[in-house]
């Protein structure tokens, strides 16, 4: 029984890690597809509405996107005039969305539960500076 | 003394690299790294002794040349363990439930680090002559506790604020 239950223990915890790692992967994947030069800086405070205060952070001249939205781990890059974004609960996505800017202060797009495909229910998202 | 076109033509293309360089496209890629760059290094962790100073008031002017913080707690239901906060992994303070403090920070980019328990991380690039509100926020759990540390609008924090009174700590 013990063989059984460490076994059980062994592969559960075998197909967490490959579960997070597959989310790290097909993320990663995502924004790799995007690959524009960079036609904007995002860095700054955003208003997300329910999504709270959403911090971005982008290098000068850079594509690579780090913050933070209500406490959420946030990486993401720019691509031209779009931002694609994903929002971590630990190491899985709950969220991802493509956004694009409209003026300087309004980023104007769509999020999805784990990452955004054609067949996603896609939710409309605004954030303001 | 001359130099000819060519070599003053060669010296300016051999120094176009250094002078077009940007920062590099890289940031730290796990929350593990992140964490790191928050929180510091396990062996320069400190350990606090919190308790509310009802006495001397708390730095409030904003310096103009430096964002200034307000980070508080606010009370919720029994937790009672300090909360403390770390900035680029430099240990600067500690809340109590119902505490503030207040701190300035050069602009840039900064990486926060809330400790109570388990860990919350807040990555954000602040400007001078800014003011911003962070909220450290510890519910009981029986099993864990829940931690976050949120950014919060003006108009959000200020009667969560007004409701919490300066925090004094001494390193243990």
């Amino acid at each position: 029984m013990r063989r059984i239950t460490t076994l059980f223990i062994l592969v559960f915890a075998f197909s967490v890690l490959l579960h997070g790692q597959t989310d790290e992967r097909e993320g990663k994947s995502w924004l790799d597809t995007n690959t524009a030069p960079p036609q904007m800086n995002v860095t700054g405070i955003w208003d997300g509405g329910d999504w709270g205060m959403v911090s971005l952070n982008q290098h000068q001249g850079g594509r690579r996107i780090i913050g933070t939205a209500d406490s959420w781990d946030v990486t993401g890059i720019v691509s031209g005039k779009t931002v694609y974004l994903l929002i971590w609960k630990k190491d899985k996505v709950a969220f991802s969305a493509r956004l694009t800017i409209e003026g300087s202060s309004q980023l104007t797009g769509v999020y999805a539960k784990g990452i955004l495909s054609s067949t996603s229910k896609m939710i409309p998202i605004q954030l303001k500076k | 003394m001359r130099y000819p076109a060519p070599v003053l033509m060669l010296a300016c293309i051999i120094a176009l690299p250094a002078l077009c360089q940007t920062e590099p496209d890289t940031y730290p890629d796990t929350w593990q790294a992140r964490e790191l760059q928050a929180c510091g290094a396990p062996d320069k962790e400190v350990h606090y002794t919190v308790d509310t100073d009802k006495v001397t008031p708390p730095v409030t002017v904003q310096p103009g040349n430096k964002a200034l913080f307000y980070i508080f707690r606010p009370r919720h239901g029994m937790t009672s363990f300090p909360d403390k906060i770390a900035v680029d992994g430099e240990w600067k303070g500690a809340n109590l439930p119902g505490t503030f403090f207040t701190l300035t920070l050069e602009p840039g980019l900064h990486y926060f680090c809330s400790s109570a328990k388990s860990r919350s991380l807040l990555i954000m690039t602040v400007e001078a002559g800014k003011t911003y509100y962070l909220e450290q926020q510890v519910i009981f759990k029986p099993h864990s506790p829940v931690h976050n540390l949120y950014l919060l609008r003006k108009a959000d924090a200020k009667p969560m604020l007004a409701q919490t009174t300066p925090s004094t700590w001494k390193i243990e």
